[in-house]
């Protein structure tokens, strides 16, 4: 008689079980965001009252709640910050954006108005700090000079750099 | 033919006119930090400096920057120091320089350098071997200067030739 007890208890255990993790999986299905907006090959514009804010170029742009997934995509800033104008340009073929925090993945490219320009694979940005960082190897040139190395830490607003590895090639004054 | 050769002439002298006006200094180290705003680079960690055919080796390397006179736009070197484990080696006009030291100052506009502390200096060409506190070289000049220190006298040693005896 306990045996039957125990079967059933079995049974019922693993019909439990087996039905919980089926509806889990609806579950995620249907929680699976689908974007708000999906633009194909566009040019999207941030405009405000007095200029160009910023310029977003793509082959495919898909905008969910909170972020913007980019691909293959250009997007130029324009600031005014303290009666200085820059122009920074970041591009690369994935682009996460939540917020201001900008996450770039394969063939990045950063313009910063500074005249520094960073190739690497992968990227964070943060266009209000303006601060660019990553883990992987980068290039990075100003004018005649020319810094590869590793784990970048860029603030484009006070032009302050750190990084790791770095081979620095600086043109000097002939002897 | 003659045409084809003048052209390949033409090409090398422009090549080695542009590679003789291009003047490269290379540095790798483990940590790179630098600051616009206070114009200084800091190199730390396994520091190797190269230009041509000199070469500087050290563990902290700090460049103060100027903004060149030539172009607004650009900082370039103003003073070097170079810390920890320093040595060295410089190829002058007439003569090779071997040097050690506990920290090496240089000026490039003055072309001048300044061993500070455990400073070695070995004139390649003549056999000269220096041991002093200080040692100042003049690039342009060709003088040198030696202060001993306190308790660390200066020790000069040349190389004597045993035919002229």
């Amino acid at each position: 008689m306990d045996i039957n007890k125990f079967i059933y208890f079995l049974l019922a255990g693993s019909m439990f079980f087996l039905f919980y993790t089926e509806e889990s999986k609806v579950k995620d299905i249907k929680s699976q965001e689908r974007p708000t907006i999906s633009f194909f090959d566009s040019i999207m514009y941030e405009i405000t009252d007095k200029r160009i804010e910023k310029v977003i170029q793509s082959k495919k742009t898909l905008t969910y709640k909170n972020r913007d997934e980019l691909y293959d995509a250009t997007v130029i800033v324009k600031s005014n910050k303290n009666n200085n104008d820059s122009t920074n340009t970041i591009s690369a073929m994935n682009i996460l954006r939540y917020g201001d925090n900008i996450y770039l993945d394969k063939n990045v490219y950063l313009q910063l108005s500074n005249k520094f320009n960073i190739r690497t694979e992968q990227l964070e940005y943060n266009l209000e700090t303006q601060i660019a960082k990553n883990t992987e190897f980068f290039e990075a040139i100003q004018q005649n000079n020319r810094l590869v190395g590793t784990n970048l830490y860029l603030d484009g607003s006070i032009n302050k750099i750190t990084a790791k590895n770095t081979k620095f090639k600086i043109k000097v004054k002939n002897d | 033919m003659i045409k084809f050769i003048k052209i390949i002439m033409i090409v090398l002298i422009t090549a080695t006119i542009s590679n003789a006006e291009e003047n490269y200094l290379n540095i790798d180290a483990i940590n790179f930090e630098a600051n616009e705003k206070d114009k200084v680079m800091y190199f730390k960690g396994n520091v190797v400096m190269t230009k041509n055919d000199d070469i500087l080796k050290c563990q902290s390397l700090v460049i103060n920057t100027i903004i060149s006179k030539d172009d607004p736009t650009k900082q370039i070197p103003k003073d070097y120091k170079a810390t920890g484990d320093v040595s060295f080696t410089l190829n002058t006009k007439n003569n090779i320089l071997h040097g050690r030291g506990d920290t090496v100052l240089y000026y490039p506009d003055e072309q001048k350098y300044i061993i500070i502390g455990n400073g070695y200096l070995e004139d390649k060409k003549d056999g000269k071997k220096i041991v002093a506190h200080k040692i100042y070289i003049d690039e342009k000049t060709g003088h040198t200067k030696i202060d001993g220190a306190k308790d660390k006298p200066v020790k000069f040693r040349l190389k004597i030739n045993n035919e002229a005896k």
